[in-house]
């Protein structure tokens, strides 16, 4: 997708070559921008739809709205094939992106040796000589000082090197992640209500797969990228492990392999700390014995009383209401309530399915 | 309050709250999602989804 826009965009601008570098870029925005490429309308609404973190959801389905930070990676990656060095720029709660001249030119075409030295007689440096562009939000490069004076209002401007230089690919991936899971916070300043069932074709969410599993997919793709590029012996870190932990105790989809072949490494490497029981590599053992333990098989001969009903079956919980499908039963529950008969009861168990709410 | 279940776990439920359900038409898309997870094939006729668990449940 992104080689036929690059190559759409050199048909329709033959004499681009020409052009100085500030030239190229700001014409390159502004054609984006007019096929509607980035950005986003509503923003108080859609900013943390999921569906908006996604460069893949943006690129292929209209209406492709999409966070500063996608919009910047569209804009930077078409700039690439075109021959431009654009770069996202982690500028606070809105990402920018910088522009850079080739080696020895200025972005406007200037050729290094006429280019003026300051007082100290040094040569302009990497961040003097680039450009800001908010691919996201405007037409318009991004002066410098307007960025700073931004800046200023936090309290920052004493750091402006970092918020105004390109981004590292970590700190990209961490600022996308913790995006996607602050869209699963809830709107503590409205009223709160559950997300409304919405047909498929509504282009807000994702375009494809269960909400549901694409939800769990995206947290869960939240706590990988820390548990990857967060030092392992901060507590983030030890968080993290603890909810990849508790996935395998909750259901089957462990990952066993996943966890052993990226995970452990990684705790080796610091040695151990924490707990005797936060070594991943205890996790992993103990499931893989479980895994081993042949299945003893449950016959309905044997049961303790009568099992009324059949694995996959659908059924509707009597007092709560919801819907779930039987995966198993079991005649070793506890005894629940002094209403139980002399037999003991017999418990299939059964899957959640629906959110609910209640008062 | 919003109470949320999370979709994806088993637990045990009781025999007698269990009403079965066996009409397609009242099981809505999202469940044949998560029961994706389980269960491989539904069968139209029972409205039930069928086992593919018969080692550990062979007369199911």
């Amino acid at each position: 997708m992104l080689d036929r826009l690059a190559v759409e965009f050199q048909r329709e601008h033959e004499e681009f070559e020409e052009l100085t570098t500030r030239q190229k870029a700001l014409t390159l925005n502004r054609w984006l921008r007019s096929r509607k490429l980035l950005g986003m309308d509503s923003p108080n609404r859609n900013y943390r739809r999921l569906r908006n973190c996604f460069i893949g959801q943006a690129l292929r389905y209209k209406p492709h709205q999409s966070l500063p930070l996608v919009s910047s990676a569209i804009y930077c990656s078409i700039a690439d094939r075109l021959g431009i060095d654009a770069k996202p720029c982690l500028f606070p709660s809105h990402v920018h992106t910088l522009v850079f001249p080739p080696a020895g030119v200025s972005l406007d075409g200037i050729p290094a040796e006429e280019a003026e030295a300051n007082q100290d007689g040094e040569l302009p440096t990497a961040i003097a000589d680039s450009m800001h562009l908010d691919p996201y939000g405007t037409d318009e490069e991004v002066p410098k000082d307007t960025l700073l004076a931004l800046l200023a209002n936090f309290g920052w401007q004493a750091n402006a090197d970092i918020f105004l230089s390109s981004g590292q690919p970590r700190s990209l991936i961490m600022r996308l992640a913790h995006n996607i899971r602050a869209t699963f916070t809830p709107d503590l300043s409205g009223p709160n209500q559950p997300e409304p069932y919405v047909p498929s074709f509504d282009t807000s969410r994702p375009a494809s797969g269960s909400s549901v599993i694409n939800r769990d997919s995206a947290l869960l793709a939240f706590v990988w990228a820390r548990l990857m590029l967060l030092p392992p012996n901060g507590l983030e870190w030890v968080d993290s492990l603890h909810r990849i932990f508790d996935r395998f105790t909750t259901s089957w989809i462990g990952d066993t392999w996943l966890v052993e072949k990226y995970i452990c490494p990684i705790y080796d490497l610091t040695g151990p700390h924490g707990q005797v029981w936060d070594n991943p590599r205890n996790l992993v053992n103990t499931k893989r014995d479980q895994d081993n333990v042949p299945l003893r098989p449950r016959r309905r001969a044997d049961a303790g009383a009568e099992v009324l009903y059949k694995v996959g079956q659908v059924f509707r919980h009597r007092r709560l209401n919801f819907l779930g499908v039987i995966t198993g039963w079991a005649d070793d529950g506890p005894v629940v309530a002094p209403e139980d008969t002399v037999m003991r009861a017999v418990d299939p168990s059964g899957e959640r399915s629906v959110y609910y709410t209640c008062m | 309050m919003v109470r949320r279940m999370d979709s994806m776990s088993q637990f045990k439920v009781l025999q007698r709250a269990i009403l079965p359900v066996n009409d397609r038409s009242q099981i809505p898309d999202d469940l044949f999602e998560t029961a994706g997870l389980y269960f491989k094939r539904f069968d139209e006729k029972t409205g039930m989804f069928i086992s593919n668990i018969r080692e550990e449940f062979p007369d199911d």
